[in-house]
């Protein structure tokens, strides 16, 4: 069996909407931001895909660009957390409601 | 080429056991032809330096996996409530795991992700950087070089001035 | 060989997705990731990536997940009490898992071809890839330190506090 372009692109969409599915569903705060990583580590895989079938190397260059946009997502993230979390004591998305009120 | 695949592992454990200098003589011919397959000879799908990757770390997972599995087999199995608590040093356990950190630590890993990160992308410039001597673009490569940096000890600075740095 | 190591590879990557997003433990999710990435990079390297499969690993798999584990270690409570019983009642998984069934159906049905080229000689390789970096996409290579720039501030602004700390 021979493993093509659409195989990957699948297994891309399957990872996307696994990511998607936590983001919506959780209300652990932390675990939303994991779900953000797996849907851009599931754009990096069709980027490498497209690139490995074109035959052309720029799908790498913008896979380490993603990289740097997703460690920069994950410290100001994370540093919005914490900095939440010290204010409401709490990670939970249902909670941090002030801004409807 | 037609190779039997029916028996996957066998022919796994075959290509485990051999090394590529051997596949070169004469005597392991027939190796070879199972070596190829193992080898993806069918498409270039990935870089020859990956096999032998490959290959340990499937050894080391094969490896961990049964000596868990073998002493998880032979081994007794008698638990005591004394045996089933975390182990801390040999010390009675103190109080719960979720300890909470002082929060520079957090600054202090924060900066190092995104320095770290600086550094990687410093590393194929590092590669290139002879290329572009031979082709007479050093002051192309260096001021390349020097607004990325350059960009990045701004930030630095910044950091500084905050006395984020400072470890009162 | 290919397709072995691509359904390895792939299942275990989406199943250590789906264990993360659905572990009740932060703790928990955060080690599941990591496995997740480390297969991540398998894919990688078949796609004929060396240079991200061992960029995957030190950046996703060494430092953003670790920053994530420090972060869960650091708040109290990794797992939400209430979360557990919240999941049960959200009625999003049902649109997301029928997608997920008809994509599954359609990979049935479509005619899948394999990769009709072979990849170049040093294709992925760091060299051409910094070529490229260097100098096709110098700006972005530049933009890059731009958001690592803003990264850096975002982060200073926000987590270091004068007004004395509850911690």
């Amino acid at each position: 069996m021979v493993i093509g372009l659409n195989h990957y692109l699948i297994l891309a969409a399957a990872l996307f909407l696994t990511g998607a599915a936590g983001v919506l569903a959780r209300r652990n705060t932390l675990i939303m931001l994991m779900g953000v990583e797996i849907m851009l580590c599931s754009v990096n895989i069709v980027f490498a895909a497209y690139s490995r079938a074109l035959g052309d190397m720029s799908g790498h260059v913008f896979v380490i660009m993603n990289f740097a946009i997703a460690a920069a997502e994950a410290a100001i993230g994370l540093a919005i957390l914490v900095a939440i979390y010290r204010i409401k004591r709490s990670v939970n998305a249902d909670e941090l409601n002030s801004l409807k009120e | 080429m037609v190779v039997d695949r029916r028996d996957f592992s066998v022919n796994f454990l075959i290509a485990l056991l051999i090394t590529n200098k051997e596949l070169a003589s004469r005597k392991y011919a027939r190796l070879r032809v199972i070596y190829i397959w193992f080898d993806a000879g069918e498409a270039a799908f990935m870089a020859e330096q990956f096999v032998p990757l490959l290959l340990v770390i499937s050894l080391a997972l094969i490896f961990a996996l049964l000596f868990l599995g073998l002493s998880y087999w032979l081994g007794p199995k008698k638990a005591s409530k004394l045996k089933k608590t975390v182990y801390e040093c040999g010390i009675p356990v103190r109080g719960g795991i979720e300890i909470r950190f002082f929060i520079r630590f957090f600054l202090v890993a924060l900066l190092f992700l995104l320095f770290d990160l600086e550094a990687v992308f410093i590393y194929p410039w590092a590669v290139m950087y002879q290329s572009m001597l031979d082709g007479g673009r050093m002051i192309f490569a260096l001021s390349e070089m020097g607004v990325f940096v350059g960009i990045l000890v701004v930030g630095l600075v910044y950091v500084w001035k905050k006395g984020a740095l400072e470890w009162q | 060989m290919e397709a072995v190591l691509f359904y390895l590879f792939g299942a275990l990557l989406l199943g250590g997705a789906i264990a993360a997003m659905t572990s009740r433990s932060a703790v928990a999710a955060v080690v599941w990731l990591i496995f997740a990435f480390v297969n991540a990079a398998g894919i990688y390297a078949l796609l004929a990536a060396p240079v991200l499969a061992i960029l995957q690993i030190l950046i996703y798999a060494g430092a953003i997940m670790v920053l994530f584990l420090f972060v869960v270690m650091m708040l109290q409570g990794p797992t939400l009490k209430s979360e557990l019983k919240s999941i049960g009642d959200r009625k999003w998984w049902l649109p997301v898992g029928a997608v997920l069934v008809a994509l599954l159906n359609w990979m049935h049905g479509v005619s899948l071809e394999g990769f009709t080229n072979d990849a170049p000689a040093g294709f992925g390789e760091i060299k051409g890839v910094a070529e490229l970096l260097l100098n096709k996409y110098m700006i972005t290579f530049e933009m890059i330190s731009l958001v690592l720039l803003v990264a850096i501030i975002g982060a200073v602004a926000l987590a270091s506090n004068k007004k004395g700390m509850p911690w």
